[in-house]
């Protein structure tokens, strides 16, 4: 997964788990900036009475380092809090909820966004937003899409923002993947081989809660302003997510309730899909989650020689020769997730923070989005307003990296390297089967409905 | 690469080392002292100070934290953290 369940102890809390996080220039308002981090992973649209909702304990924050130390300059924090308003009943709904104050939605949940910037005191940009409800079913939640029309706030001067839950973007084939590194329509070349097949969507039919902005490109530049030079270092920006609870947390036998006391520890963090998940061993992961992206110099090695790209050769005996004879420091791979790529290296292109190693999603802003059919395989597309220059919602990340780590941009840097013949074409066979993405604001397709919905069917 | 050589690139990358509403309007970045990564800046979110956690990571250092509302803070006391540690392995209060 791109960073669902990716590491063991957080993979025990879901509430602060970092599922995605996306960052590009909006194609619909190309001034424009969206953030977006997503939380909660695997929501099964039927999961009530208790459904999901933000954590009220949590502290979650989006982070935007502008001048290349790969430090927090500007970070925009989200708290909730929910609340009960019938306490006879154990119903999340006692009847058809039409809007986000109907007393019929019992447990309502409302948030406050503090913006940071480095060097200024906390702004308090929005207090008490209320989150939209799950999407219950169709006469919980009847013609669910206007609870995200409802629930998209201005911030004033074109800026938006939304919390509450979304349908899954990611697609990936878990089941594949985890079983021995299975590609189903390469699975024939597999060292245990079984016929080709489609892939399957292992997050089909699921939700995810998400937190979005939509920002003017001056508020996180560098100088204030909307670059448009690709070549200037201040064009770039780096973007992280991460979620924190308090130190301490005790519970009390008196309430049912756990309370929390001292200050937040970052407890989950995610820029680039799929670093710490397939990067990092997992005898770091739970540390990795723990560090600030600028202490990232310390898993430069795990990227340098990534263990996937010693596995793939071994599981698909004799189609990657050469990336098996490979011996070299994966330099490609260090600029693509811990520098981002130099002036020089992709034409017309950069997204280059500096010499500090740390996984952060690398936007350039002065890259106009592509409006007309964008290719979800970004740069290594053609596409330069795509993944690794940002993330958009439909970039198909697992491709690209996939291809990157069996050594598709080797050459970028080592022209001497010639990509095996499967490296451009593996894949893991899906696409998102989930409620479509918009083209607006917030982007992500409006959830799955518990009632329309139906579960997968279980093979032993 | 074109205008720019392999070993630039290394150097640059590390690649040749083993390892309802309201909006205040944006002001200057200022060169200062970062944020800290979890530094809470809600008002709203501070916790009460009902809840005092008083805890020991390493007995032998002599460091005591306490936890209370969004802040820590800590002390060095030897004798009440041996003094502790006897106590929680003789579980008695």
């Amino acid at each position: 997964m791109s960073s669902h369940r990716e590491a063991p102890e957080i993979s025990k809390d879901p509430v602060a788990d970092n599922t995605d996080v996306y960052a590009f220039v909006s194609p619909d308002k190309p001034d424009m900036v969206t953030l977006i981090a997503n939380f909660i992973p695997f929501q099964s649209p039927q999961g009530g009475p208790n459904f999901y909702e933000f954590g009220d304990d949590v502290l979650y924050q989006i982070h935007v380092s502008n001048r290349g130390d790969a430090r927090t300059d500007v970070v925009y924090q989200f708290r909730f809090h929910t609340k009960i308003r019938n306490d006879a009943t154990f119903l999340y709904n006692t009847g058809p909820i039409k809007k986000v104050d109907d007393p019929t939605w019992n447990r309502p949940q409302y948030y406050s966004v503090t913006k940071l910037v480095r060097g200024k005191a906390p702004q308090i940009l929005a207090r008490d937003l209320a989150c939209p409800p799950v999407n219950v079913g169709t006469r919980s939640t009847p013609n669910y899409a206007h609870f995200t029309a409802d629930t998209t706030y201005s911030l004033g001067g074109g800026r938006k923002v939304f919390a509450g839950q979304r349908a899954e973007a990611f697609n990936v084939d878990l089941g594949s993947i985890f079983d021995l590194g299975v590609l189903r329509p390469f699975q024939m070349l597999h060292l245990i081989p079984s016929a080709a097949a489609v892939g399957v969507n292992g997050t089909q039919g699921l939700n995810v809660h998400s937190i979005a902005l939509q920002l003017p490109i001056s508020d996180l530049t560098r100088n204030k302003n909307a670059p448009k030079d690709v070549a200037d270092a201040a064009s770039v920006i780096g973007v992280w997510a991460t979620a924190s609870r308090r130190r301490a947390r005790v519970f009390n036998s008196a309430t049912g309730k756990t309370e929390g006391a001292g200050r937040f520890v970052q407890v989950s963090r995610l820029a680039n899909p799929l670093f710490n998940e397939v990067i990092t061993p997992m005898a770091y992961k739970d540390r990795w989650n723990a560090d600030a992206p600028h202490d990232d110099s310390q898993y430069a090695k795990y990227v340098s020689k990534p263990e996937l790209a010693g596995l793939l050769p071994v599981l698909y005996p004799g189609v990657f020769p050469n990336l098996a004879a490979y011996t070299k420091p994966r330099a490609d791979l260090l600029a693509i997730l811990l520098t981002g790529i130099p002036n020089g290296v992709v034409p017309g292109f950069q997204n280059f923070t500096g010499t500090t190693q740390a996984d952060m999603v690398r936007l350039n802003v002065a890259v106009p989005p592509t409006k007309a059919a964008p290719n979800p395989l970004g740069v290594v597309g053609g596409d330069l307003a795509g993944f690794p220059n940002g993330r958009r919602v439909f970039d198909d990340v697992v491709t690209i990296e996939l291809r990157a780590i069996a050594g598709l941009t080797i050459p970028l840097v080592d022209p001497t390297f010639v990509p095996d013949g499967a490296t451009s074409v593996i894949k893991d066979g899906t696409t998102n089967t989930n409620p479509p993405t918009s083209n607006s604001f917030p982007y992500l397709g409006n959830p799955g409905g518990g009632f329309q919905s139906s579960p997968g069917t279980a093979v032993v | 690469m074109s205008d720019t050589t392999r070993r630039t690139f290394l150097a640059l990358t590390g690649g040749g080392l083993a390892a309802g509403a309201t909006l205040v309007a944006p002001e200057a970045i200022a060169t200062t002292t970062p944020i800290t990564e979890t530094e809470s800046g809600d008002p709203d979110g501070a916790g009460d100070d009902t809840l005092i956690v008083a805890y020991i990571q390493d007995p032998k250092s002599g460091r005591i934290t306490v936890a209370v509302g969004d802040r820590e803070f800590s002390f060095y006391d030897r004798d009440l953290t041996k003094k502790l540690g006897r106590l929680a392995r003789q579980g008695k209060s």
